[in-house]
């Protein structure tokens, strides 16, 4: 088992840098500290400015070496970490969100035999492009410069926020200029509707409960990148090895609708608090079936971590997902597709009837970075099940090709296993979006109590009958 | 939980047009609901009065963007039998062609208009891309894709292209397989049904007294359809079934329409058939209405099946080129109008459902 | 969920159009379940007849017009519900289609439409003259739940009173409308109006148009 993400930068990035940046700060402070006291005093004197006086005195008397900002300590190694580390899983699903968006609209428009995003390319009219994202930035970089530096306080915020938008607009709205061609696969639209997200005016509701308004988005989407925290993608790929890693997961999740009642209320809009209560209602009613079908691979695995859960299935050569003959997975896909509030069970943003439920009130980026958590509870979701129900990046053949693809490539391809599987579940999602309609209020809880929950207290007796007559030994499925 | 009122509309996804829905919701439980109606009034009654009897088609043909031709068409019938105008053999066959190829149009908008409701992006995609397929052959006949002007007092424009008919057929065979598709997408759709069957019901009773009509009253189990007990133009010279639902939930409304699709290409089929291939298109229409005699002569009223209920004109003439009073009669205005009776006790989520399979069109509502 | 549901189809017999036999759609119409109503004779002379017989002295003028399956007939003004009441009830109109008021500058008249789903397709046109001064009528909304709108359109645009109506407020106007659009004397030369009408929540303050955002 290799190392987790943060041992990585733990030990072989942040505590090297670390200690070089430390005696670098000492030598600086040291070269610079008495002639910047001299030259702050030197200048006292020559205004008679009496607080630079003091200033110059307050530094002499700051005993750099007493007081040392250390950044190898152990508490500031570990924040670093934790901080580096939240910025790369964040990169890192952006990079999918960005993927599976792609991914959802070509698989709609493969079913629903329509044209997907396929305007936006780089390749038709590219010379006429990079004059214009190059004259864009230019006169972006021009106005800003003129407009913060030259004649600061003159020119007005709105003029200013105008020149800014208009040079985005040029530079990255000229992505739109090269339409009408198949090429470049409409991966370009990612970025044009990113674009035009960025540029959106950030619209607060005068009436809205402005803490609670501002806190909710930080919760939901915060909450969803944290998910992806105990997700291990292979067994040398992860972020922290814990063997509380799936409850933990799984009481991640639940915080999300806290944030969605909390906002539904504070935009002071009747849409979005339908549209919260229905989040609530859901969350009571989906959580429970959603933990107990976790509760079968507990069973047979006894453990919570997910990368002896993936280790087990691997010793015992079985998926955990045949040991309930696929109820458990079955249950908690449905689950799922309500805890991630996607068609079916998309109730608390039911467009046609609450027009965007309770994300109504939120514009620009506070509404793309709720979008993009929501595609990442997807995959998150996605990655659960095939860990603990699909054997993770082990897999149906790939187990039996690493050790010849190790040898060829010199490096693992278990990760890219991993991301093709999560893909297969979420495209499942896909599917089952682009061919049901929504499900009623009150359906939703019904199905919810009356047959999820059966069936996952049925999935549990399975696995403890299973479990009592030892099937992972039988070597049949 | 206090009761409260949740205004939906003028600029909501329900509405599909400008109008305003207020509903007072006890949870998620309507509890009354009052339609606020007149935003997208554009006084065309007034207007119809300002311009002559031909001129007039250009605002009856907006009046509904999903049918201009039933309308311009039962407007041109209602002055026709003000002036007591003889339609030629061959023009009323064709206008019976038109007037179901406008209904197929508007029964696919509806169907694509119908599926977001629902949370069913497919069936909007599915629905707008054989509509295509007949706007092509609307626009070959016409020069077209909104407001044909198509209809003249005494008959048509202009005679049918060569061709046209053939190409029609051949939309209609490319249609019908593609309607087993939504068949099989809606009807076989479990949860489909679970969000529309019980749904909205509205007895036939209550219907025939709230003055609902077409498809919807249809649903409701009572078997009116213009078109075969009070024929005009020349539907009674035709045979085709009426599709009659009787529950008078939204699913019925659903099916009658989606059957009405089928209904329809039979009715293209058989009047291509039966349509003499020599004769006018139009007859000479005079210019002046009659002089109307307080209204006991001289007036001129057409019913025609639109495609969203019972159509009315009641024109009255003076005695010169100008009608008198044009007074339109919207299905979708009393059906809305009954909305109520349907909404009350139903669910927030309900909304659409309900209103989207009564096939609203706000144009023709507002007049 | 009920899973059986079907479509019923029914066939037509294919009658001519110039002239349906009424006796024959009458017979095949009576026994259609949810349609209640007498089964009578589509043919407007007959609904004439009965209307004399019951209600004698009442219709000031009749007109037939067989092609259309049409009887017109002119009512006073007090005798409207009573009329209405009996056809609805012992005569089987159960659809009222339209009600049109019509301006003629002498006076005023309000052209009701009524139609017979069980007698199909007999429809009847009841007008009604009123005098210029007393522009008001009894609302026969109690007896067509689907003459509401229409009586409120009839206020709304030509100003014409119902007197009984539940709900008698504009409807494509807003309430703020001054005058009645489809009267003759309807004044244009004013100024030109926009829609709008709600209140707003917070008032704006400066700007041209003083703070109103309906403008």
């Amino acid at each position: 088992m290799g190392l987790s993400l943060h041992e990585v930068l733990l030990v072989y990035l942040l505590t090297p840098i670390a200690g070089f940046l430390d005696g670098l700060l000492e030598r600086i402070t040291g070269f610079l500290v008495p002639p910047l006291v001299g030259a702050i005093e030197f200048g006292a004197e020559q205004t008679g400015f009496r607080v630079l006086g003091y200033l110059a005195q307050g530094i002499s008397y700051l005993n750099w070496t007493r007081f040392p900002l250390r950044l190898s300590t152990p508490f500031m190694l570990s924040f670093l970490t934790a901080a580096v580390a939240a910025v790369l899983l964040f990169a890192f699903m952006m990079v999918n969100v960005l993927v599976l968006t792609w991914l959802e609209r070509k698989m709609f428009s493969r079913m629903w035999d329509m044209r997907g995003p396929m305007a936006a390319s780089l390749n038709n009219m590219q010379a006429l492009w990079w004059v214009f994202v190059v004259a864009g930035l230019a006169a972006l970089a021009v106005w800003v410069w003129v407009a913060w530096f030259v004649y600061p306080g003159e020119v007005a915020d709105s003029v200013k926020i105008a020149g800014v938008a208009l040079g985005g607009f040029v530079a990255f709205g000229s992505l739109l200029w090269t339409r009408g061609h198949l090429e470049g696969a409409g991966f370009m639209q990612q970025l044009a509707d990113g674009n035009k997200f960025f540029l959106k005016e950030l619209i607060i509701p005068r009436a809205a409960d402005l803490t609670i308004y501002n806190l909710a988005p930080i919760l939901f989407v915060s909450s969803s990148i944290v998910l992806i925290a105990a997700i291990p993608f292979s067994d040398g790929f992860f972020a922290v090895d814990t063997s509380m890693g799936l409850i933990f997961t799984m009481g991640v999740f639940a915080v999300a609708p806290l944030a969605v009642l909390g906002g539904g209320w504070a935009q002071n809009n009747k849409y979005t608090l339908i549209g919260g209560m229905r989040s609530a209602a859901m969350m009571m009613s989906y959580e429970i079936p959603l933990l107990l079908s976790l509760v079968p691979v507990f069973i047979f695995a006894g453990t919570f971590n997910p990368l002896e859960i993936v280790q087990r299935q691997v010793d015992a050569g079985v998926w955990f997902g045949t040991g309930t003959f696929f109820l458990a997975p079955l249950v908690f896909m449905i689950c799922l597709v309500a805890e991630v509030e996607r068609i079916p069970f998309d109730l608390p943003e039911a467009n046609s009837e609450l027009v965007e439920g309770w994300v109504t009130e939120y514009t620009g980026m506070r509404f793309l970075f709720l979008l993009m958590a929501e595609y990442i509870r997807s995959f998150v979701g996605a990655a659960i099940l095939v860990l603990v129900f699909f054997g993770g990046w082990t897999g149906p053949i790939y187990a039996a090709l690493a050790p010849t693809l190790v040898g060829i490539l010199g490096f693992d391809l278990a990760v890219l296993f991993m991301l093709a599987k999560i893909y297969l579940v979420f495209i499942l999602f896909i599917w089952i979006r682009a061919s049901l309609p929504r499900v009623r209020t009150d359906q939703i809880l019904q199905i919810g109590w009356h047959r999820l929950l059966p069936l996952a207290l049925i999935a549990i007796v399975i696995a403890m009958f299973m479990q009592f007559l030892d099937w992972t030994s039988w070597s049949l499925f | 939980m206090a009761q409260m009122w949740v205004s939906m509309g003028p600029q909501h996804p329900m509405t599909h047009g400008l109008w305003r829905l207020r509903v007072r919701v006890d949870g998620e439980i309507i509890t009354e609901a009052d339609p606020d109606m007149g935003w997208l009034h554009r006084s065309v009654e007034k207007l119809t009065e300002l311009y002559e009897y031909p001129f007039n088609t250009i605002f009856t043909d907006r009046l509904c963007y999903a049918s201009p031709l039933t309308w311009s068409h039962c407007y041109v019938a209602a002055v026709e039998d003000l002036m007591g105008v003889e339609v030629p053999e061959r023009a009323r066959y064709m206008r019976v062609i038109v007037l179901e190829l406008q209904r197929i149009l508007s029964h696919l908008m509806w169907f694509a208009a119908y599926g977001p409701d629902l949370g069913l992006f497919a069936a909007a995609v599915y629905g707008f891309r054989e509509r295509e397929d007949f706007m092509d052959r609307i626009q070959e006949l016409t020069g077209q894709r909104l407001n044909y002007n198509y209809l003249r007092i005494g008959g048509l424009k202009h005679d049918f292209p060569p061709g046209w008919t053939d190409r029609l057929l051949e939309t209609c065979d490319r249609f019908l397989p593609h309607l087993e598709e939504y068949k099989g997408m809606c009807e076989n759709n479990s949860i489909f049904r679970m969000r529309t069957q019980g749904v909205g019901i509205l007895p036939a009773k209550d219907a025939m007294n709230l003055g609902v009509t077409g498809p919807n009253l249809r649903a409701s189990g009572v078997d009116y359809d213009a078109r075969v007990d009070n024929p005009y133009e020349a539907y009674g010279e035709l045979d085709f079934p009426k599709v009659v639902a009787t529950e008078g939930d939204c699913y019925a409304r659903f099916v009658v329409r989606l059957y009405e699709l089928e209904q329809s290409v039979g009715i293209l089929r058989q009047a291509i058939k039966q349509m003499p291939d020599k004769g006018k298109y139009r007859a000479r229409a005079p210019r002046n209405g009659p002089k109307c005699d307080r209204v006991f002569d001289g007036t001129g009223v057409a019913r025609v099946e639109d495609s969203r209920g019972e159509a009315m004109f009641y024109v009255i003439g003076q005695g010169n080129e100008y009608p008198y009073r044009v007074k339109i009669r919207s299905p979708a205005y009393t059906t809305i109008g009954a909305s109520p009776v349907m909404l009350v006790g139903s669910r927030v989520a309900d909304i659409p459902v309900i209103l989207g399979s009564i096939d609203m069109c706000i144009g023709e509502t507002d007049k | 969920m009920a899973g059986g549901r079907k479509v019923v189809a029914k066939r037509r017999v294919t009658t001519s159009a110039a002239s349906p036999d009424p006796g024959h759609l009458g017979a095949r119409h009576s026994s259609k379940s949810g349609v209640a109503g007498s089964g009578g004779d589509s043919s407007p002379e007959v609904l004439l007849e009965e209307l004399e017989e019951l209600l004698p002295s009442v219709i000031l003028r009749s007109a037939v017009r067989l092609q259309k399956h049409e009887l017109r007939i002119k009512v006073g003004r007090d005798d409207l519900v009573r009329v209405c009441t009996l056809l609805r009830d012992n005569l089987s109109l159960e659809h009222c289609t339209l009600i049109t008021p019509v301006d003629w500058v002498t006076h005023w008249s309000c052209v009701y439409h009524l139609f017979s789903y069980s007698r199909r397709p007999l429809n009847l046109e009841i007008i009604v003259d009123l005098p210029r001064a007393e522009p008001w009528v009894d609302s026969i909304t109690p007896l067509y739940a689907g003459a509401n709108w229409h009586e409120r359109e009839a206020y709304d645009l030509m100003g014409i009173d119902f007197r009984g109506h539940p709900d008698q407020r504009r409807i494509l106007n807003p309430d703020w409308w001054e005058g009645h659009p489809l009267r003759k004397d309807y004044t244009w030369d004013m100024e030109p109006h926009k829609i709008g009408g709600f209140v707003p929540l917070f008032e704006i303050k400066g700007g041209e148009s003083g703070g109103n955002t309906n403008l």
